[in-house]
C-alpha cells in the first residue's frame, strides 16, 4: 500500500491542498493507520512550532518601551549636549591646553593629540625593520580576531565607529623611518669605542654599552643601559638602569629604575620616567626637562623649564626658564640658579637656601592631606565632581541603553564583580606597562592603559546607577534611569566624603564598577546559548 | 483596546496626532520587537530592526489599507526589513529556490518525529531556530509566530507560491537535525500514491 508523501500531509494540515486532492487524502487516512500517525505528528510539530515562537521569553529592552519623540523638540539632548560642550571646553582649556604647552616647551610640540601622545612617532621609528614577518602576522591574526569577535557582538555603528577612529588613529602616526640596525636578544651588546652604525640602533639585550657613535636614534630594551659615546639623534631607553655620559644630540626619553645623566650633553630635551633621576654637575641640557621620578637630584645645567611631578627634588643647578614642580619634598640649594619664574606644589614646605639665585620669590602652594570640609570650595568640587560623572551617565544611558543596562545588572553579582574588579583594577595596568615594555605591544599596552583610565572613571558611574536602582527600584524608561543614576550618584559622594570610611567607600565603587564593567563585556562577548548543550546535537 | 478604538487611534496616527502613534507604539513594540528577536541573530539586531520598522511603519501609515488587519500589515512591514536587512548581511546565501526543487518528498517515521516533538521543549525549539539558515529560520518564524498567509510569505521572501510549502518543509527538516534527530528525519521513503 502506497502512502502520502509528508509533503502532501503537511499542506493538508496548513489548508493548501485542493479538495478533491485533500479528499483523496482523507479517504486514504481513515484506512492507514501510519498516515494518520504522520498527520497527528505533523500537526504536534505544527504546535510546538507555534508555542515555541510566540512564548515571551525575553523581556522588551527599556529603549523600546517608550515610544519615539523625534518631533518633540529634544530638549534633554540639548541640555546634555550643551553640559557635556561645557565641560569638555573647560577640560581641555582648564587641563589639557595648560598640558599640551607645557609639553610643547618640553619638545614634544605637535599638532594634534594624538601625535602627542605618540610622542611625534619617534617611537615608531624603525618598526620597519624591527617587526619581522612573523609579527606582522601575529599582529594582524590578533586584529581579525578581534574584529571578528567584536563584529558579533556589538552594533554594526558601534564597529564602524571604533575601525574607523582605528584607521583615522594609524592614518595620523607619522609614517616609518628608514631603515635600522637591530641587536637583538643578546646577553651582551657593545659598540666599541670608535665604531659608528650608521642608522637607527635598535637594542634588545641583558646589558647594553654604546662607546661608539649611532649616527641616528638609539633604541634600547635592555636591562642596563650605558651610553659613553655619542648618538645624534634622539635616546629612547627602557631598562632598569640607563646610564648616559656621552652626548646626545636629539631628544632623550627614558622610562627605567634608575636614570643618570653624567657628564652628559644634551641639546634637546630629557623626558624620564624613573624611581630615582640624576643629571650631576657636568651635565647640560640644551632644552627642558619633564621628569617623572620619585626622586631627583638636579645639579646640572637645564637651559629652559623644568617641569617635574616628583616626590623629592634637589636643585642645585641652573635652569634657563620656568620651573614648575608638583612632589612631597622640594630642597634648594646654595648653588640653585633660576633664570625664570618657580613654583612649587606640595605637602611639605620646601627648603630653600637664601643664597639661591632665583629671579624671582617661589610660589609656593601646600597641599591639604585631608579635604577641608569647612571651605565652600571643597562643595563647589564636589558638586562639579557629581556634575561630570551625572553628564558621562546620561551620555551612556542615551547613547548605549543597552550596554549601560548590562552592566548595571552586572552590578548586583557582587561576588563575581569585586573580584572581575579587583584584577581589572590590578593587573590590567601591569599587562599594559609589559605590553608596552615590547616593541609590538607599544600600541596595544598603550591603548589598554587609556581604556583602564576610562574604566576606571566610569566604575563609579555604574556604581551610581546600581546605587539608585537599589535604593528607588527598577521601573522602565531611560527617564526614570536618569533619576535613579543622579540620586545614586549623589549617595555615593556623599558616602565618599565622610572621614575615615570614604576612601574605602570610593575604592570599594572602583571594584564594583570596573567588576560589572568587565562582567558585561565579557558576557557580550562570549553570549550564552539559550539552550543547554545537550540539545545541539555533538 | 477593542477594534474599533484601534482603528480610531490608527485613524488619528494618520492624521499626524502624536498621541495616538504612541498609543499604536506601545500595544505593538513588544510583539515586533519579539518577531525581530526570533528573526535576526541577536539580540542588538532586533532592537535596532524594531526601531527602524517603527520608523518606516509611521513613515508608511498612509499606505495602510484600513480594511486589512492592522497587524497583518504591521508584521509584514516587519517581515520585508528583516528580510532586507539579512540579504544586507550577506546571510541570505540559501535565497536561490534551486536546492528547494531537489527536496525529496519523502515519508518520515511517524513514530520517531512523535518522540521528537514529545522530549524537545519549546527553549530548545528556539535554539535550535537559532542556528538555522535565514531563509529556513524566517519561514518559520513568518507562518508560526507572525501567522503569515502562503501568499504573504512567497511575497515576503520572494519565492513563488507554489514553494512556500516546499520551503516550511525543508525548514522542518533542518530543525528537525538541528534538535539533534537526523535519524527521526531519516527517512523511510515509500512510494507516493
Amino acid at each position: 500500500m502506497s502512502h502520502f508523501d509528508e509533503m502532501t500531509c503537511l499542506l493538508y494540515l496548513e489548508g493548501q491542498l485542493e479538495r478533491p486532492r485533500a479528499l483523496e487524502l482523507v479517504a486514504h487516512a481513515e484506512g492507514c493507520a501510519e498516515c494518520r500517525a504522520l498527520l497527528r505528528a505533523l500537526e504536534r510539530e505544527s504546535r510546538l512550532l507555534a508555542h515555541a515562537l510566540v512564548e515571551e521569553d525575553e523581556t522588551v529592552p527599556a529603549r523600546l518601551l517608550a515610544p519615539p519623540v523625534s518631533d518633540k523638540t529634544p530638549w534633554a539632548w540639548i541640555v546634555s549636549f550643551g553640559l557635556a560642550a561645557a565641560g569638555a571646553y573647560t577640560l581641555w582649556t582648564g587641563v589639557v591646553e595648560p598640558w599640551r604647552q607645557e609639553l610643547s616647551r618640553a619638545g614634544f610640540g605637535g599638532d594634534s593629540l594624538i601625535t602627542l601622545l605618540f610622542f611625534r612617532g619617534v617611537f615608531w621609528k624603525g618598526w620597519g625593520s624591527m617587526a619581522n614577518m612573523l609579527e606582522f602576522l601575529a599582529m594582524a591574526t590578533l586584529g581579525f580576531l578581534a574584529f571578528g569577535l567584536l563584529r558579533r557582538s556589538w552594533r554594526r555603528w558601534t564597529t564602524l565607529t571604533v575601525l574607523m577612529s582605528t584607521i583615522v588613529a594609524v592614518l595620523l602616526l607619522p609614517t616609518q623611518a628608514a631603515a635600522a640596525e637591530v641587536a637583538k636578544h643578546v646577553q651582551s651588546y657593545r659598540l666599541p669605542p670608535g665604531e659608528t652604525v650608521n642608522s637607527d640602533l635598535i637594542v634588545m639585550a641583558e646589558t647594553a654599552r654604546i662607546d661608539g657613535t649611532v649616527d641616528g636614534d638609539l633604541i634600547s630594551f635592555s636591562r642596563s643601559l650605558t651610553v659613553s659615546g655619542s648618538v645624534t639623534g634622539d635616546v629612547i631607553a627602557f631598562g632598569a638602569i640607563v646610564r648616559i655620559n656621552g652626548s646626545v644630540d636629539g631628544n632623550v626619553r627614558a622610562f627605567g629604575d634608575v636614570v643618570s645623566l653624567s657628564g652628559t650633553t644634551v641639546r634637546k630635551n630629557v623626558t624620564a620616567f624613573s624611581g630615582h633621576f640624576e643629571l650631576d654637575s657636568k651635565s647640560r641640557v640644551g632644552g627642558g626637562m619633564m621628569l617623572f621620578a620619585g626622586e631627583a637630584v638636579l645639579d646640572g645645567r637645564t637651559a629652559r623649564d623644568l617641569l617635574g611631578f616628583i616626590g623629592r627634588t634637589t636643585l642645585n643647578g641652573f635652569v634657563g626658564g620656568n620651573v614648575r614642580l608638583r612632589g612631597d619634598k622640594l630642597s634648594i640649594g646654595l648653588t640653585a640658579e633660576i633664570a625664570g619664574k618657580a613654583s612649587y606644589t606640595g605637602h611639605h614646605q620646601p627648603e630653600v637656601d637664601p643664597k639661591a639665585k632665583l629671579a624671582s620669590p617661589l610660589e609656593v602652594k601646600i597641599e591639604q592631606h585631608r579635604p577641608d570640609y569647612l571651605t565652600p570650595r571643597y562643595y563647589f568640587h564636589q558638586a562639579l565632581s557629581w556634575g561630570a560623572a551625572f553628564v558621562l551617565g546620561l551620555v551612556l544611558i542615551l547613547l548605549l541603553p543597552g550596554f549601560f543596562g548590562d552592566v548595571v545588572r552586572s552590578s548586583h553579582r557582587y561576588g563575581p564583580a569585586f573580584g572581575f574588579g579587583a584584577l581589572a583594577l590590578f593587573a590590567t595596568p601591569i599587562l599594559a606597562v609589559l605590553a608596552c615594555a615590547t616593541i609590538v605591544g607599544l600600541a596595544v599596552g598603550i591603548g589598554t592603559l587609556l581604556v583602564w583610565i576610562v574604566a576606571f572613571y566610569s566604575a563609579q558611574v555604574f556604581v551610581g546607577a546600581w546605587l539608585g536602582e537599589t535604593l528607588m527600584g527598577s521601573s522602565p524608561g531611560a527617564g526614570a534611569a536618569i533619576g535613579r543614576l543622579a540620586v545614586g550618584l549623589l549617595v555615593l559622594k556623599v558616602a565618599g566624603a565622610l572621614p575615615y570610611i570614604g576612601g574605602w567607600v570610593k575604592l570599594a565603587a572602583v571594584f564594583l564598577g570596573m567588576g560589572a564593567l568587565a562582567l558585561a563585556l565579557y558576557n557580550r562577548t562570549h553570549p550564552r546559548a539559550e539552550l543547554p548543550s545537550a540539545a545541539v546535537p555533538a | 483596546m477593542s477594534a474599533a478604538e484601534l482603528a480610531e487611534a490608527i485613524s488619528r496616527a494618520r492624521g499626524g496626532n502624536a498621541d495616538a502613534w504612541g498609543e499604536l507604539y506601545r500595544l505593538y513594540a513588544a510583539p515586533i520587537f519579539r518577531f525581530c528577536r526570533r528573526a535576526l541573530p541577536s539580540r542588538e539586531d532586533a532592537e535596532d530592526a524594531t526601531m527602524e520598522i517603527f520608523v518606516k511603519l509611521r513613515e508608511k501609515l498612509d499606505q495602510y489599507d484600513p480594511g486589512r488587519p492592522f497587524t497583518a500589515w504591521l508584521y509584514k512591514v516587519a517581515a520585508n526589513h528583516c528580510w532586507d536587512f539579512l540579504r544586507r548581511r550577506r546571510v541570505r546565501q540559501d535565497l536561490e529556490t534551486g536546492e528547494v526543487e531537489t527536496l525529496p518528498l519523502a515519508h518520515p517515521d511517524p513514530s520517531q518525529l512523535e518522540r521528537l516533538v514529545e522530549e524537545r521543549t519549546s527553549r530548545e525549539v528556539r535554539a535550535a531556530l537559532a542556528t538555522l539558515p535565514a531563509r529556513a529560520r524566517m519561514a518559520l518564524v513568518l507562518r508560526y509566530h507572525a501567522d503569515m498567509s502562503y501568499d504573504e510569505i512567497a511575497d515576503a521572501l520572494r519565492v513563488r507560491r507554489p514553494f512556500v510549502g516546499v520551503v516550511l518543509l525543508r525548514a522542518r527538516h533542518q530543525l528537525r537535525e538541528a534538535l539533534g534527530q537526523r535519524g527521526a528525519a531519516g527517512l523511510a521513503a515509500r512510494g507516493t500514491p
